[in-house]
């Protein structure tokens, strides 16, 4: 009688053991059918933050580049997967920079933000790095620019 | 039973416990399976997670930099048709490439020092060698790159082309140390337009007299070009003085010819030679007393006599010729400005001559008169008492001339004796001079007695000295 009830509890903790570890796993089961019904509210994703700080002397034509080091921030509860990338020299919400006359997007130019695209945990962050540089276009007056505050304009996806 | 594994109870049925011991057996080998397969499964495989996408945008600014434009940009307020310009040099951090310059005139604006956006001047000076006419200002422009900044326009600068300055009022026949009357000098263009504010200088052109121009020489031409000297003098007399005017870039005008004449005599002043020998005669000159003004010019308007007289101790003598008949007064005659005598002194010395006149300042010169050539001895220290045999004090003959004045350049031999034979005078008694003396300082006398010595010199005599005595 006592060895019979040895296997069983062994058989049964084999059992509730593989079924704890082993939840995923393929496992031999009975089907069966019923209904019910219940509610739950689904996650959504949270936009990303980004802040930057810049580095270099002040912009002038062909004159040296300033150095942005951006982060972006992923403050949601969930991982949320960073892709991409883009910076241009754009108002805040990415419109055209009009607000200084006789200079323009046109007399600057952007590189290629550097940064390593990932999957950012809940709270984290990545950084990476963009330059900005100001055209000398010759034959074209670029006077306009002198003295200006130029927007650059970060998007991530 | 034995032998076998008990799978269930005994009370269970037959069949039924065979069942299970089957079940019991696969379950056994399975398990072992399927534990395998989940440890497999758990170590080997990837788990698969989720995540959401999502978006996001950020925004910063950069600041641009500046070029400061030049500045003090200045250039002179008159100029030919060259014009210096300078600037001060861009300030902050952006380094000019170079500048350019432009020339206003008016509404127009020209390229100006050669310079151009394509051909930059990289100092912060140039000159605008080819301006013409009129009035202009300057303006810098800075380049770096696409960049400009210009600079606040300097002040004017008139630009002509001068022909020359002229004399429309030409000086004028002046007394001496008078104000002329106003001289003017007109500057015009080759245009023959008036040139304002030209900077005319005036100068002595001939100077016959010496003379030198006083007041403000320089003056500015006026709205009608004109430039205006007045206050201007010349101190010293003189016929066919001219003026210059000059003004930069103008090529310099000459006046018509003027005189200086002198002005009133004020004082007398007396020329001669500074030294002469002494003489009975007025052999020293001649001497010229002039009549002159306060500027010194030699006045001849007018006759003056003049007083002359002279401080010296000895007898002073003047004459209108050398060896004249005396006289104390000389006369200057008008039209003359000056009269000549001569002067004669007995006493060698530095005597003072004066010349003076009623309402003139009186003249005064100082004469070197020297002694006239050796013409005797004199005894200087005589002899005095002594014992007899014994040295007597030092006994000097001088060289003099014949108003006695001591012939200080003698070497003459003197030769001392005495007058009365008997007895003997011992001691050197052949001297040279020094400077016109010659000493006797050993000298003795016997016997005792009263005696007097005689000094002899070839071509002066001899000279007896006072009576001393030798005692016994």
């Amino acid at each position: 009688m006592s060895k019979v009830a040895g296997r069983k509890k062994r058989i049964i903790i084999t059992t509730a053991a593989l079924v704890a570890i082993g939840g995923g796993a393929a496992f031999a089961y009975w089907t069966a059918a019923g209904v019910g019904d219940t509610t739950t509210t689904a996650g959504t994703s949270t936009n990303f933050t980004i802040t930057s700080t810049v580095a270099g002397p002040a912009l002038s034509p062909n004159g040296s580049a300033q150095t942005f080091t951006f982060t972006v921030t992923n403050p949601g509860t969930g991982v949320q997967k960073l892709t991409n990338i883009t910076a241009a020299v754009a108002g805040t919400n990415g419109a055209a920079w009009t607000s200084v006359t006789g200079c323009s997007k046109d007399d600057f130019a952007v590189g290629s933000p550097s940064f390593t695209a990932t999957e950012i945990p809940a709270n984290g962050y990545i950084t990476g790095t963009v330059t900005l540089q100001m055209i000398d276009r010759p034959g074209v007056n670029q006077d306009g620019c002198k003295g200006a505050t130029v927007p650059l304009h970060f998007a991530a996806s | 039973m034995s032998g076998r594994r008990n799978t269930s109870s005994p009370e269970s049925p037959r069949g039924f416990r065979r069942g299970l011991v089957l079940f019991q057996r696969l379950l056994g080998r399975g398990a072992l399976a399927g534990i395998a397969m989940v440890l497999v499964a758990l170590m080997g495989a990837t788990a698969a997670s989720a995540y959401w996408t999502a978006a996001g945008t950020g925004s910063t600014t950069a600041a641009v930099g500046t070029l400061a434009p030049p500045t003090n940009v200045t250039v002179p307020a008159n100029s030919t048709s060259s014009v210096p310009v300078a600037w001060t040099a861009s300030a902050g951090p952006t380094v000019p490439t170079g500048y350019y310059v432009t020339r206003i005139t008016g509404a127009t604006s020209m390229p100006a020092c050669g310079s151009s956006p394509a051909a930059l001047i990289t100092g912060t000076s140039c000159t605008d060698s080819s301006a013409p006419e009129g009035t202009h200002s300057y303006v810098v422009t800075a380049v770096h790159r696409s960049w400009t900044a210009v600079s606040a326009a300097s002040g004017n600068v008139l630009v002509w082309s001068m022909q020359s300055a002229t004399f429309t009022v030409q000086p004028a026949n002046v007394v001496a140390g008078q104000t002329l009357p106003a001289v003017k000098v007109a500057v015009r263009t080759v245009d023959l337009l008036p040139v304002m504010s030209a900077r005319v200088t005036l100068a002595i052109g001939n100077n016959p007299g010496g003379g030198t121009l006083s007041g403000t020489v320089t003056a500015d031409t006026d709205m009608t070009g004109v430039a205006t000297f007045s206050g201007l003098s010349i101190n010293k007399a003189g016929s066919g003085y001219t003026l210059t005017a000059s003004s930069p870039g103008v090529a310099g005008a000459v006046s018509a010819p003027f005189t200086v004449t002198a002005a009133a005599a004020s004082r007398l002043v007396v020329a001669g030679p500074a030294s002469g020998t002494a003489s009975a005669t007025a052999t020293v000159g001649p001497f010229t007393v002039q009549r002159q003004d306060s500027f010194g010019n030699p006045v001849t308007a007018g006759s003056t006599e003049v007083t002359l007289a002279s401080n010296s101790a000895g007898t002073r003598v003047f004459a209108a010729t050398a060896g004249g008949a005396p006289l104390t007064k000389v006369t200057i005659p008008a039209g003359a400005a000056s009269a000549s005598f001569f002067y004669g002194d007995t006493k060698a010395g530095s005597p003072v001559i004066t010349g003076a006149a009623t309402g003139l300042g009186q003249a005064t010169a100082q004469v070197s008169v020297t002694a006239a050539a050796a013409a005797k001895l004199v005894f200087g220290q005589q002899p005095t008492n002594t014992a007899k045999g014994q040295r007597i004090t030092p006994v000097t003959v001088l060289v003099v001339d014949q108003f006695d004045n001591p012939q200080t350049t003698s070497v003459a031999s003197v030769t001392m004796d005495k007058t009365v034979k008997q007895g003997n005078l011992g001691g050197t008694l052949v001297q040279n001079a020094v400077a016109g003396v010659a000493t006797f300082s050993d000298l003795t006398i016997n016997p005792a007695g009263v005696h007097t010595l005689i000094a002899t010199s070839p071509g002066l005599g001899s000279v007896t000295s006072a009576e001393f005595t030798s005692g016994g």
